[in-house]
């Protein structure tokens, strides 16, 4: 019995041995599905970050999108590796980025690894722009910032009517003095107080009228030396005015105004004409969305493009907005359009959302998409880590270990790997055969132990007087695994040894828990090396220790014929009949050895037959 | 029999550590659980919020959901063995 004491204590250290492994490679998966999560969440947040200042910067540089990016998903621990900005029929709609994340542990027997997970996302921008309706349009300023802003600031507010001290629409309209005050604040040069005509007078140079240029201004009244009414030279030769109660704010000749002061407030240098201003104004529309839509690629006529507006803003009038919208039939390429044709004066926002999984991509298996994480080669391996990686992580690792050690050997796989595949198939199947007859649950068991048997002692055999069996690699894992499986086995059989209730199965239960133990014990003596987290140099099984495995299993093959004498009287009887056969055979050598074949299976099937089945 | 009653006892000990150890492992398991679910909270409401959608109620019963500025801080208290003190986990996510 004082095996019982150490069987105890081996099946301890084997199962703690287990729960270390076992803990060790769930932490290293967790890391790696945190990984993946980790990624998956940076990818979101960094395409959405730089989704959102796309949408208020357009036109902004995709560097400056990608570093936006980088910087959030740097902010969620992963790598920007990958930056695009998506287009839709030549104007921005969105972001597509990729980040890595790096899942590193230490996996029992596959040494450090480090896993790259990483992961792609997309998100869009739906750009949209609201002009206002009742103030002034930031489009009717559009690339203009000296003579051309001030008169296309007045010419705006035609058609708006005469109010005696109004200064706005929202007042309802203009007076004289009050459009002119309007028109300087607008184009981005506000004068001091509420400007009156005589007051413009006096803070201006006087001119000639041949000195006049666009946003210039017209007094009438100046030989007074306080006119009473002003209007801004638009240039042509006309004047640009809000007249007089009862009319709206109109153009005039120059001429037929009776002008007779003209002056300038601030020495503004020209504004080049856009290219569209022509065709624009032939159809009453702004020149400038006429030239952001040629400059867009939207249109390649920009007369068409200007009737086209025309007709659209004569199904919307007073609505800009969603004229363009009609007319290109897209909102967000309409806000686009109104913000580059009126430049950072309008506000430009936009909804931004992440994109799903373009469906060919998700059928060709290209690197783009946002929802699931996909492990790729390590750019640094580990020291001890395989070079090629596995998609599932250290799950598949042992299929890799065992791939390698076959193409590393040429076939000639040495038996203690063998051993260690055989281990795991018996361990597996032993799990399994809770679902199988009871009399086939001990086949692959037996098989197992037999096959330790050859192998220990062919093993024990060549290598003695050798320094042992090294172990490295698979064969390694495998000898853990054994020490681990060996150590549970022996515990286990021990216990249904103690609490078997026939005899036959106390004997057998017995011969397979020292059977197991001897195996371990052999395993064992390899040193601390086997231990999962313990770096030593070679780790080798000495030949005792093969010899103890070899003796072990086939106290174990004993146990198993013990527990099922069926198979020893038909492994028997079949002896029996090759015996019978070989009889037959007229010469005196095979009968002779017939015959002593002869007595041993009666003397076997005696020693079956005394071992009583039932209690 | 004196030797045979050791064992047992060695078992009956071994037992009682393997427990403890069990139990270890749970609690671990449950807070490595409670941050896995702050983290994904506190993900999503990230997301959410980048994209201009408020936090759902729904979302925001699995955690205590902060946001300060550009950052989202999900807490999850995770479920504790008795005796144990609970254990509050808190991961955050950045919106840029």
């Amino acid at each position: 019995m004082t095996g019982d004491r150490g069987q105890a204590s081996v099946a301890l250290v084997g199962i703690v041995l287990l729960l270390v492994a076992a803990g060790a490679l769930f932490a290293h998966l967790m890391r790696v599905a945190d990984a993946g999560s980790t990624a998956q969440r940076a990818a979101d947040l960094a395409a959405l970050a730089a989704a959102r200042r796309l949408a208020h910067e357009p036109f902004a540089k995709p560097a400056h999108l990608r570093a936006v990016a980088g910087s959030v998903a740097a902010a969620n621990g992963a790598r920007l590796t990958g930056f695009t900005v998506l287009s839709r029929a030549g104007l921005p709609a969105g972001v597509e980025v990729r980040v890595t994340t790096a899942a590193s542990g230490r996996v029992p027997g596959a040494g450090q690894r480090s896993d790259v997970v990483s992961a792609v996302s997309r998100a869009g921008v739906s750009f949209s722009a609201v002009l206002p309706a009742n103030e002034f349009r930031p489009v009717d300023l559009a690339g203009l910032g000296g003579r051309g802003a001030l008169v296309q600031a007045a010419a705006a507010q035609v058609g708006w009517p005469y109010v005696w001290g109004g200064e706005s629409r929202a007042e309802g309209g203009f007076d004289c003095s009050g459009l002119i005050g309007f028109a300087y604040a607008a184009a981005g040069h506000p004068l001091p107080g509420r400007p009156t005509a005589a007051s413009l007078w006096q803070a201006a140079t006087p001119l000639t009228p041949a000195e006049l240029l666009p946003g210039d201004l017209v007094f009438l009244g100046a030989g007074s030396g306080a006119p009473h009414h002003v209007g801004m030279y638009a240039g042509g030769g006309a004047v640009v005015v809000a007249p007089h109660t009862g009319g709206q704010v109109r153009f005039e000749p120059l001429a037929a105004g009776g002008w007779d002061g003209f002056g300038r407030i601030i020495d503004l240098p020209g504004d080049p004409e856009p290219p569209a201003l022509a065709v624009a104004r032939a159809a009453g529309v702004p020149p400038d969305v006429v030239d952001a839509e040629l400059r867009l690629g939207l249109t390649a006529d920009p007369a068409a493009a200007a009737r086209a507006l025309a007709a659209a803003l004569a199904r919307h009038p007073g609505d800009l907005a969603s004229a363009l919208t009609d007319q290109l039939g897209d909102r967000s390429a309409a806000a686009l359009v109104l913000r580059l044709a009126s430049g950072p004066a309008l506000g430009v926002g936009g909804e931004v959302r992440l994109l799903p999984r373009p469906a060919a991509q998700a059928a060709s298996g290209a690197p783009s998409g946002p929802l699931l994480p996909t492990v790729v080669q390590a750019p640094t391996a580990g020291p001890q880590g395989p070079g090629w990686g596995g998609r599932a992580g250290a799950l598949l690792h042992g299929a890799e270990a065992i791939s390698a050690q076959l193409a590393e050997r040429s076939g000639r796989v040495t038996l203690q790997a063998l051993a260690g595949v055989r281990n795991a198939a018996r361990f597996s199947l032993t799990g399994l055969s809770l679902l199988l007859p009871d009399r086939w649950q001990d086949v692959p068991a037996l098989a197992g132990a037999a096959w330790d048997t050859v192998s220990g002692t062919a093993e024990a055999v060549t290598l003695w007087g050798a320094g042992g069996a090294e172990l490295s690699g698979f064969g390694l894992l495998a000898a853990r695994f054994n020490v681990v499986g060996g150590a549970l086995s022996t515990g286990l059989f021990g216990y249904q040894a103690v609490t078997a209730r026939t005899r036959r199965d106390r004997l057998g239960y017995g011969l397979l828990a020292v059977g197991s133990g001897l195996a371990t014990a052999g395993t064992l003596t390899a040193g601390a090396g086997l231990l999962p987290f313990v770096a030593v140099g070679a780790v080798a099984i000495p030949p005792v220790g093969l010899a103890l495995i070899a003796a072990g299993a086939t106290l174990c093959v004993a146990g198993y014929l013990v527990r099922h004498p069926a198979w020893c009287r038909a492994a028997v009887d079949a002896g029996g009949r090759l015996l019978d056969a070989a009889w037959r055979v007229e010469t005196a050598p095979v009968r002779a050895a017939a015959s002593v074949a002869g007595r041993t299976r009666d003397a076997a099937s005696s020693v079956i037959d005394a071992i009583p089945t039932p209690w | 029999m004196n030797e045979r009653g050791q064992a047992s006892v060695e078992l009956v000990a071994g037992a009682a550590l393997l427990v403890a150890a069990a139990l270890a492992v749970c609690q671990l398991l449950l807070v490595g659980a409670a941050e896995q679910r702050a983290g994904r909270v506190a993900g999503q409401a990230a997301v959410l919020l980048a994209s201009g959608r408020p936090v759902p109620p729904g979302l925001r019963r699995e955690a205590e959901i902060r946001v300060h500025g550009a950052t989202v801080t999900a807490t999850v208290t995770a479920a504790s063995l008795p005796g144990l003190g609970p254990f509050r986990v808190t991961r955050e996510a950045h919106l840029g």
